[in-house]
């Protein structure tokens, strides 16, 4: 039940089929913010690269004040470094953490108050209520609500949208709804592997003997491992294949469309009645698209382009260039590869031979068959666009110009007569 | 066979076919009367012209853009010639006009002070010493005079909404066909000099206008890279060369058709390592056996302000006897039958909803070939 959010849907600038970059929060975090690919911007949870600029430097340039209300984390930390105002809570996976529900939902309401008396205002609110594991508010946990927990918490969710909603003067707002990334969803509600406690005592063992620390990360990881082996093992007695996949973890060995497919709607300011785009559009393209919606030229190279222009016309899918996380800060994640509308294509980061996946999304819609095998040719193509993009010469698809170069063409359409 | 082409910035088609000296020309040449161009403004128009490939896909859409160019896509006229051995020379009124790739040399003249015809002709002396050497030589040559008239007197003086402008039409055509006057001597006198010298015996001359220019038809534009109307977008090109047949085509053609048809002439094949062009040689034409062609446009209007969008904002697309434009800045459309209503003035979008269904679909699949 997601009355506010389905109210939005029917008026907004909808997109059926906006991928994320990676299914890992740094990754894809980092593509929306800098417009850039997390293999080009290096943007990941672990690393932060500070010598990419953000796309929230364009808004500073345009004197709007930024806000934000995310998780106390490091990276949400280095991401809103230049904010005017940031509201950070704690969210360590336990069932005392605020929500929502615990005050989290009453902060967002007042920084927007506080934000009201600084326009123009910027403000970027990461909620992770909809994070496993999930602890859903009285009344909220049952049937009329969704069919899991996970539809459950969006309903709740959705009544604090309607809350922030009457809080926005949409006349001169423009309101953005996505998501990081997608997510596996269990078909049981119980985490296969998950346990807090046990969190909670490895957090502590590095705070206070950080030297341990390397050796409990590896201890640890082992323990849950085999604990989550034998889990699979025993559930996979009971369940099909299909039905195993809702277990998958995110940033591991798969990119399958859960994990990446992600919500993008614009609402408000600059939007009249519903458009909704069935087109491939990438996240990429969020930030761009914010910065025209409120004028402001992007004077850098970038790899998205603004999806403004798709409330008047119809134009050709871009090929979203894809890749998994990691789960740890040494390494990268192991697959990249390309989204199209009818093909994804993925191969291992390091050799284009390894590992190689190719599935026709417009047949196969759960991805089950690998035609990498039979289709030589389709493989080829795929790489080709991949090493265009990846190359470190080639020109990122952007009609951007830096600031250096605009002037010299300004000064040449002077001296024609044009400006 | 060598090579001089002559760009004749912002000359308009209903002169050129009524200029005395063009019509001698005309007369002589394949001359084709519509050619459409991709861009009713020179950057972009050239740019689609050497790379026979429309703005928005060789990354030349707008006057911002010439940077975009995609030259390791596309393949551009001087590319093409330098591959072949031939020495390339361009003399431009700016260096924002074309794409640099395969020129040896591309200069820029003073459009204000230089006399572009004895300029022109020392250059094509130049060209005559070297093909006397045995070499081939590509010569580009700008003349960029019109150009300079209208800046003067109406870019600087007047804004696109000016009153005194587009109540003064007869006083703007004047002024227009006065520096159409030495624009049509100076082409004779360039033809005059190849012919004089026997350049022209070897040397394909190709002949083309970029783009029209306004002398008040519409106000909203009082020059041009505004709308596209064909005051503007109807451009010209001429092939000169005593094998060529004498023939006047007035098919509708494309801009982006002039590569393609160069290369045929010059017999130079077609690089695989490139992206192919969009155009379409127009040699079938002179042996009458062309088909018109469907032409899609883009402009930038820049409403009120005086500067150029980044983006294209007006698109258009024309069959011989439609054309249908949608302008992305206010989500408006217009078409006009052109058979019963050349200038423009009449538009029938409420009228024939299923014909401009046809060209929108059209036009949006041409804008979204990207």
């Amino acid at each position: 039940m997601k009355p506010n959010i389905d109210k939005l849907l029917s008026n907004s600038f909808y997109f059926k089929q906006a991928i994320s970059s990676s299914d890992s929060t740094g990754n894809s975090l980092g593509s929306i913010f800098s417009g850039l690919y997390p293999f080009r911007s290096n943007i990941n949870f672990f690393n932060f690269n500070k010598d990419i600029r953000l796309l929230t430097e364009n808004l500073k340039e345009n004197h709007y004040s930024l806000f934000s209300v995310v998780p106390d984390l490091s990276f949400f930390k280095k991401l809103t470094t230049n904010f005017d105002k940031n509201i950070s809570y704690v969210y360590d996976k336990r069932a005392s953490w605020l929500q929502l529900q615990g005050g989290i939902g009453e902060q967002i309401i007042q920084h927007l108050k506080y934000a009201h008396r600084h326009e123009p205002w910027f403000m970027f609110v990461h909620l992770m209520d909809l994070h496993g594991p999930f602890f859903i508010p009285n009344g909220f946990d049952k049937l009329d609500y969704g069919i899991n927990r996970y539809a459950r918490m969006l309903s709740y969710i959705d009544t604090w949208i309607g809350k922030i909603l009457s809080q926005l003067n949409f006349e001169n707002t423009l309101l953005v709804i996505t998501s990081d990334h997608g997510e596996y969803v269990p078909i049981i509600d119980n985490e296969i592997s998950y346990n807090t406690t046990k969190h909670r005592l490895i957090r502590k063992i590095k705070k206070y003997f950080p030297i341990m620390d390397p050796l409990t990360h590896n201890i640890y990881g082992k323990y849950l491992k085999f604990k989550r082996d034998l889990a699979i093992k025993r559930l996979q007695k009971t369940f099909s294949p299909d039905q195993m996949r809702t277990f998958n973890h995110r940033a591991d060995e798969t990119l399958f469309d859960e994990t990446l497919i992600i919500p993008l709607l614009f609402f408000g300011f600059g939007i009249s009645g519903k458009k909704e785009i069935s087109n491939q559009v990438r996240q990429i393209d969020i930030l761009p698209t914010i910065l025209d919606f409120a004028n402001i030229r992007i004077n850098h190279k970038i790899d998205g382009r603004s999806l403004k222009p798709f409330l008047n016309m119809t134009f050709n899918d871009l090929p979203a260039i894809i890749e998994n996380g990691s789960n740890g800060p040494k390494k990268l994640g192991s697959l990249i590869g390309i989204r199209t509308s009818k093909h994804k294509y993925l191969r291992s980061r390091d050799s284009s031979s390894k590992n190689v996946i190719l599935y026709d999304l417009e047949n196969d819609v759960l991805e089950k068959k690998n035609l990498a095998s039979s289709n030589p040719e389709i493989i080829k193509n795929m790489e080709k666009i991949l090493n265009e993009y990846m190359s470190e010469n080639s020109k990122i698809q952007t009609n951007a110009l830096d600031e250096s170069e605009l002037q010299n063409i300004e000064q040449e359409l002077k001296k024609l007569g044009y400006l | 066979m060598n090579l001089i082409f002559i760009t004749m910035d912002g000359a308009r088609f209903d002169r050129i076919v009524n200029g005395v000296n063009y019509k001698k020309l005309i007369h002589r040449s394949s001359f084709f009367s519509k050619v459409i161009a991709y861009a009713p403004y020179t950057i972009a128009a050239m740019h689609a012209i050497f790379s026979g490939t429309y703005g928005n896909k060789n990354g030349v859409d707008s006057y911002w853009s010439n940077l975009h160019f995609k030259k390791d896509k596309y393949k551009s006229l001087a590319k093409y010639l330098q591959d072949e051995n031939y020495v390339t020379y361009g003399d431009v009124i700016n260096k924002l006009v074309l794409p640099p790739s395969g020129f040896e040399e591309l200069v820029i003249h003073d459009e204000l002070h230089d006399n572009l015809t004895i300029r022109h002709i020392s250059l094509i002396d130049r060209m005559n010493l070297l093909k006397k050497e045995g070499k081939k030589f590509f010569l580009y040559l700008h003349y960029s005079n019109i150009h300079t008239g209208i800046m003067q007197e109406v870019l600087q003086k007047y804004n696109n909404f000016s009153i005194e402008y587009f109540t003064n039409r007869k006083k703007n055509e004047e002024y227009y066909d006065k520096i159409f006057l030495a624009a049509d001597d100076y082409l004779d006198q360039i033809i005059g000099h190849c012919e004089k010298i026997g350049i022209a015996d070897d040397t394909l001359i190709v002949v083309i206008s970029d783009h029209g220019i306004s002398v008040g038809e519409k106000i909203g534009e009082r020059a041009y890279g505004v709308f596209c109307y064909d005051y503007t977008i109807n451009s010209t090109a001429l092939f000169y060369h005593k094998r060529l047949p004498k023939k006047f085509i007035h098919d509708q053609v494309r801009s982006i058709d002039i590569l393609p048809t160069v290369l045929e002439i010059l017999s130079i094949p077609i690089d695989k390592n490139y992206n192919l062009f969009q155009g379409e040689s127009l040699v079938p034409f002179l042996h009458g056996k062309g088909m018109p062609r469907i032409a899609f446009s883009q402009s930038g209007n820049p409403l009120e302000t005086n500067r150029p969008p980044e983006k294209p904002n007006v698109w258009a697309i024309r069959t011989p006897e439609w054309k249908f434009i949608k302008n992305i800045h206010n989500n408006t459309e217009e078409l006009y039958h052109l058979v019963e209503d050349p200038k423009e003035e009449n538009n029938v979008l409420a009228k024939f909803p299923d014909k401009a269904q046809e060209m929108r679909t059209e036009l949006e699949r041409l804008a979204s070939d990207a």
